[in-house]
């Protein structure tokens, strides 16, 4: 609907690995991945024949925090099975501190989530697999006022069943995986206050065909197929609406001892019309022993929504995609015994950037192409280990700077040029260690980021310090954790989007068992 | 003797012409059933009663109208946008069932016909922005703020048009005011009441400006809204032979002491000097275009001054007695 996955809704206890893909991607993943991607995905379970893995785990925090989940690993002749499930609530009744120096309670904010993931593979032949994933949460939360409102009585509720098939053949010299994927979303707002009651449905149907190989004189060659269909029905679109998306990419890749050089292409349709075409050139080189260099162009997209597309009022038909070129540079120290760096630089201008704004003649808002927005930063990374004696020490901090520029004078929303985006801080320093002994870890971690501009009013900068303290226990064939965390040690009083407050210092206590 | 008669002839004269007809417009004549509205969605394009004009402008694309609709709902603790044709009192001014709700995009305006002097209006908050600066919503804050101190206030400017002349005086009014340093003097207005428009003398259009104190990067965050009932305007000033200023004026205005009039067809008539309430102060019944007028006996104020010809064409202007 607004062309975004809410993150808040992903429970990352379901997912085994979370990658985090800082650069331009469209040519890679396709629609929207101006400036990344998230890729959430479970590791493959071992190659061992009836092999049983269970994990519980239960947890308790505060201001009513309650959590559960379990993982049960199955793995018998051909057949490999996960299930995860997980279950969370909270009241989030925290308080915090108002401008007037008042405290005052968080109120209607109950939240709790429910979630079923299963995977299930059958391994047909040595190199063949079919596995079935499917993903069903149920969400409700209560909506709580803002710190210049009385009362609130919203509430949300989302429904999710996703459903994915995929047939892999693995190879010497090539690889093919065909998927195909059904996500049925439901989601529900109502505010009994002002007589809203939104019920908004959404099936989305997906086919995507991968087919890699790699040729002997060091080329791997991709080639991708992906078609989806996706109908939204809303009470606040005409009718139901559906629009296709289809796209065709490739990409060859080239292996010297030293560096490599990959060029991608991507070519997006649409069922109205909007087509894209996006290129992207990678150059990666060992200039040294110890550092490697990236380089890499390329043109990101971004198809307007379907909210953008159908809204009523306002949605807008004619909306052109967001487009521009995207360049980074990226520069990594990597050798075992001395920290670990990285540094990149990047730019990226994306022309049409869509803004809702007045339409005329109305009082309605309505999307238009209005703005251009030059993107423009460095990022510094470095982690560091230390091995010393039984203590291990891992550090890792974090920099970026970001200029995010709106490079259009706008009215409404009243916009300057060279103003920077709203809610994007210029500065964001993270910085964590974590100490190892024996089966002790501490982990104390920190961030900071500048201060925002927000719609209404300007928000300050803040830092917020977390710990963790595990402790485990291997019994045989049975291990034991025990954990407790601290976050927002110093309780900041913070926020991140205006009159909304955010929790400050909050405990958790959590045990994990594992067979 | 003769003075008997000119005081005799004084008070028939006062008697004949008696106290002026004011006319009030009060929707009543959209004879609508209870809980019900007119937003322009018949594409009439506005709403008329007496001499007054209510543009409305209907957008059927999306649904949406601006400046002024008919209505006649009664919900008055329903919030947000659902509820956007309420008053806040549940009815109209004086407990009528009819009013009307302006939604003020860039500007309402309101047309009078012919070139009168509008005397008074009645004003009130809609039920959506009433509750909206009451307890806050999603998008608008509680008046007060987190503090309860924010110097909030939601403010309607009125303003007058002549012949597309901009007049000069502006007037204000609080339709919530949280600017005072006592608290317990912050008020939302929550009842019919009553502004005099006399300050902008003749007029054919006004026009009605809200702005807040709660605005944001997308323009003012307060509900757009305010209600409207019982318009009033000085009947006996109307006149389809009313010989316009161009060729007449007068002066000085304001005036202390004397007032002269100067005209291009104005020889001579009947001179008749009326108050607020229409209630004649002065008559000169043979009154000549280049004699002075003596007003030093009247108290400050406003009054209107009307010259009837020998052949019944009138001239009427108003003037300030400082």
């Amino acid at each position: 609907m607004l062309g975004v996955s809410d993150l808040s809704l992903v429970p990352s206890q379901l997912f085994d690995q979370l990658q985090v893909i800082k650069s331009g991607s469209s040519a890679d993943y396709g629609n929207g991945a101006i400036t990344g991607a998230i890729d959430l995905s479970n590791s493959e379970l071992q190659q061992q024949n009836n092999h049983v893995a269970l994990e519980v785990n239960i947890g308790a925090g505060s201001y009513g925090l309650r959590q559960g989940g379990l993982n049960l690993n199955i793995n018998k002749n051909k057949w490999q099975s996960t299930t995860k499930l997980y279950t969370a609530s909270s009241e989030n009744d925290f308080p915090y501190i108002l401008d007037s120096g008042q405290t005052r309670n968080n109120s209607h904010a109950n939240f709790n989530t429910k979630a079923w993931l299963q995977s299930l593979s059958y391994q047909l032949k040595s190199n063949q697999k079919i596995s079935f994933q499917s993903w069903v949460q149920r969400t409700f939360r209560e909506i709580p006022p803002t710190t210049t409102q009385n009362i609130s009585e919203a509430v949300q509720e989302d429904k999710v069943n996703r459903f994915i098939l995929d047939y892999e053949v693995n190879n010497k010299s090539y690889a093919l995986k065909t998927q195909i994927a059904f996500f049925d979303e439901n989601n529900i707002y109502e505010d009994p206050q002002i007589l809203i009651n939104n019920q908004n449905k959404f099936h989305r149907i997906i086919s995507k065909t991968k087919f890699s190989t790699e040729l002997s004189n060091n080329y791997i060659i991709s080639v991708l197929a992906e078609i989806s269909n996706t109908k939204g029905q809303s009470e606040s679109y005409e009718d139901t609406e559906s629009l296709t998306n289809y796209a065709l990419s490739g990409s060859i890749k080239k292996i010297w001892s030293s560096s490599h050089l990959k060029l991608s292409m991507r070519q997006a349709r649409n069922s109205l019309g909007n087509s894209f075409l996006s290129p992207s050139l990678l150059f990666n080189q060992d200039i040294s022993p110890l550092w490697n260099l990236q380089a890499k162009v390329s043109r990101e997209y971004r198809f307007p929504t379907l909210n953008e597309l159908f809204w009523r009022p306002g949605g807008n038909s004619d909306l052109l995609s967001e487009h521009g070129w995207n360049q980074e540079l990226d520069l990594r120290c990597n050798k075992p015994e001395s920290p670990n760096i990285r540094m990149s630089i990047y730019h990226r201008l994306i022309n049409d950037w869509i803004l809702w704004s007045p339409i005329d003649g109305t009082f309605f808002y309505g999307p238009f192409n209005i703005s251009k927005v030059r993107s423009y930063g460095t990022e510094l990374q470095v982690n560091h280990s230390l091995n010393l004696e039984s203590l291990t020490v891992d550090l890792n901090t974090a920099y970026s700077y970001t200029i995010s520029q709106n490079l259009t004078t706008i009215k409404t929303p009243k916009i300057n040029a060279g103003d920077q985006l709203f809610y994007i801080p210029r500065h964001q320093l993270i910085a964590g260690i974590t100490n190892t002994y024996k089966n002790i870890t501490l982990t104390i971690n920190g961030a900071y980021l500048s201060s925002t501009e927000g719609i209404i009013e300007t928000l300050d900068g803040y830092t917020l310090i977390n710990a963790y303290l595990y402790y485990d226990m291997d019994l045989s064939s049975h291990a034991i954790q025990l954990s407790v965390g601290i976050n927002n040690m110093t309780d900041t009083n913070y926020r991140i989007i205006e009159r909304r407050p955010m929790m400050g210092r909050n405990v958790s206590v959590n045990i994990k068992y594992k067979i | 003797m003769k003075r008997t008669l000119l005081i005799t002839s004084f008070i028939l004269s006062m008697t004949t012409l008696g106290v002026a007809q004011v006319e009030t417009t009060d929707l009543e004549s959209f004879n609508l059933e209870i809980d019900t509205f007119l937003n322009g969605s018949d594409f009439s394009g506005g709403f008329s009663e007496n001499r007054i004009f209510l543009p409305n402008s209907y957008e059927d694309t999306y649904g949406s109208w601006s400046g002024w609709s008919i209505s006649t709902m009664t919900d008055n603790t329903t919030a947000g946008f659902t509820n956007q044709y309420a008053c806040i009192s549940g009815s109209g001014a004086n407990g009528s069932s009819h009013y009307a709700t302006s939604f003020v995009g860039g500007g309402s305006y309101m047309l009078i016909e012919g070139d009168i002097i509008p005397q008074k209006i009645s004003i009130n908050n809609s039920t959506y922005a009433y509750l909206s600066m009451l307890n806050g919503d999603s998008f608008a804050k509680k008046f007060g703020g987190e503090s309860g101190d924010d110097p909030d206030f939601f403010l309607l400017t009125i303003k007058a048009y002549s012949n597309g002349q901009l007049k000069a005086d502006s007037l204000d009014f609080y339709l919530a005011d949280y600017r005072a340093t006592d608290n317990s003097l912050d008020y939302i207005i929550d009842e019919w009441t009553e502004i005099d428009l006399s300050l902008f003398l003749r007029s054919d259009s006004l026009t009605f400006n809200l702005s807040s104190s709660d605005n944001g990067a997308f323009g003012m965050n307060t509900p757009s809204y305010f209600c409207a009932d019982d318009i009033k305007i000085d009947d006996i000033l109307y006149s389809q032979d009313n010989i316009h200023s161009t060729t007449t004026n007068l002066y000085p205005n304001p005036t202390v002491d004397m007032l002269q009039i100067e005209s291009t067809t104005l020889r001579n008539g009947q001179l008749t000097i009326y108050n607020q309430q229409g209630q004649v102060i002065k008559a000169i019944g043979k009154y000549n275009i280049t004699d002075e007028i003596d007003v030093r006996a009247l108290p400050h104020g406003q009054y209107y001054i009307e010259i009837k010809a020998h052949d019944n064409t009138r001239w009427v202007d108003s003037f300030i007695k400082n």
